[in-house]
């Protein structure tokens, strides 16, 4: 069998606020993955420049990320003091764990 | 059962390589799933990004395992790098590397595979236990680990088992148990101050040769007590065997039984100590429950082990007793493989162990072996 349909990215919605704090909150939803990463690096172009101590990502309806995402959010790491991630799926999480990034993104439940 | 799907080399092929994942293994645990969702996704994008061609995934899932290849027409070879915290690329194989069991890649003539295996044996005990592991006299000498140490075993998730340790949870893709065995000790408050120095609970050649010519006590019925006595007794020491029932022949056998007649060794039966004599950790004596005092300078206790896997739940297969199965008793492929796959255990914890430092020793050397050829991917 084979899946070769048409070429569509899997579905993510990002939507940028503000924190009580006035921090950026990212809120990310969907799958995040390298054919759709670039959505969220650009939206990021618009928070990083600014130079703000803390962002949030807002990860609760964030229901699949990959090697592609972990980039971004490092990559905003490098940037940015402080990164928290609000509620990422266990598969999320894991993947944080696992790839030894907990020092740089700071998981909040 | 192998089911296969073409993919185009167009980013969108990634999630769809996903959706075909998730309907392939619809009935897998959520773990289970989720973690081979990522590790195609993984090899998807290295497929499209990298390799810039049209793939095939094929996901095969057995009984025990999950193989998944990604076959392509590229002619790169992906490699495993070690990204720093703050480098943002050069993860996903190290991410498949991590949670799958094993992974390879195999060269075609045109084009490479790229594979990996999980297991999915443990996915049916997804059991979370914490307990408190206690603190021992480990053998003679041997000074109390601190009865702090919180250990819990979380096979719910895949790869194949994440321990906790007080409050980290540490991922590994093997574990090896060897937290060991409470010998008994006798119940009075005075052993402390005899342990290490006349009272022990392994007779090697040190404290043969120390024994020499002294009275010696041996507490216990069963061979372990027997081969202490008479490797005492060889040794030159009067030994005298102590247990507690009528008759030697219910717990020890018969050949060992003949040797402490051999070797001079006499036998007490009905026999418990209610009181240890003596000064500064130098014993002099013992009372028994009857009364009877009996001059002794050292005294070997073998009173059994108690395997400190209370912590462990109903994780793993344990024997009667308590200590953990491996091997064909836990329908394991390894000797010293437990009955979760990638949980090893070796040494006094394991069930059938003979238990002696040397073959702990020996078993622990053993098991390094055992892990690295599961990581490595080639059969043990």
């Amino acid at each position: 069998m084979a899946e070769l349909g048409p070429d569509t990215a899997a579905q993510l919605d990002v939507t940028v606020g503000r924190d009580p704090d006035g921090a950026p909150v990212v809120i990310v939803a969907g799958e995040l993955d390298s054919s759709n990463a670039h959505t969220l690096a650009t939206r990021m172009r618009s928070i990083t420049p600014a130079r703000p101590e803390r962002v949030v990502f807002d990860l609760a309806g964030l229901r699949f990320m990959d090697s592609a995402g972990l980039a971004i959010l490092v990559r905003a790491a490098a940037e940015i003091d402080t990164i928290e991630l609000r509620e990422p799926s266990p598969i999320v999480r894991r993947l944080i764990e696992l790839t030894g990034l907990t020092s740089v993104l700071r998981i909040v439940s | 059962m192998t089911r296969r799907s073409e993919f185009l080399a167009v980013p969108g092929s990634v999630s769809a390589a996903r959706r075909f994942t998730r309907e392939t293994l619809s009935e897998q645990p959520g773990e289970i799933l989720d973690a081979v969702e990522l590790m195609v996704s993984e090899l998807a994008a290295n497929c499209v990004e990298h390799a810039h061609s049209d793939f095939e995934i094929s996901i095969d899932a057995s009984r025990r395992e999950i193989r998944v290849e990604a076959r392509d027409t590229g002619s790169g070879r992906p490699v495993v790098q070690s990204p720093g915290a703050r480098d943002p690329r050069g993860r996903g194989l190290l991410i498949v590397e991590m949670m799958s069991d094993a992974w390879g890649i195999s060269r075609l003539d045109a084009g490479k595979v790229v594979w990996f295996t999980l297991a999915t044996r443990a996915s049916g005990a997804a059991e979370r236990v914490e307990q408190v592991s206690s603190g021992v006299p480990q053998h003679s000498g041997a000074t109390a680990a601190p009865p702090t140490t919180r250990a819990w075993v979380d096979t719910g998730t895949p790869a194949p088992a994440w321990p906790r340790l007080d409050d980290h949870e540490v991922s590994a893709r093997a574990i090896v148990l060897a937290t060991g065995a409470d010998y008994r000790r006798l119940a009075l408050d005075e052993l402390s101050d005899y342990e290490g120095v006349s009272v022990f609970y392994a007779a090697g050649p040190p404290e043969a040769q120390r024994c020499g010519g002294s009275r010696v006590g041996v507490l216990g019925g069963g061979n372990s007590a027997a081969q202490a006595a008479i490797w005492l007794a060889r040794g030159g020491a009067l030994v005298t065997l102590l247990h507690r029932r009528s008759d030697l022949r219910e717990t020890m056998s018969d050949y060992l039984i003949l040797e402490l007649e051999r070797y001079g060794v006499a036998v007490r039966d009905r026999s418990e100590i209610a009181e240890l004599h003596g000064s500064d950790g130098e014993l002099e004596a013992v009372t028994l429950l009857d009364g009877e005092r009996i001059g002794f300078s050292f005294l070997f206790l073998f009173l059994g082990a108690a395997p400190c896997t209370d912590w462990l739940g109903d994780v793993l297969a344990r024997d009667e007793k308590g200590f953990v199965l491996t091997g064909t008793g836990a329908g394991a492929d390894g000797l010293l493989e437990t009955s979760v796959v990638g949980i090893y255990a070796a040494g006094d914890v394991r069930s059938g162990s003979i238990k002696r430092c040397a073959t702990a020793v020996g078993e622990g050397a053993m098991v390094v072996r055992f892990v690295h050829e599961r990581l490595s991917g080639v059969p043990a």
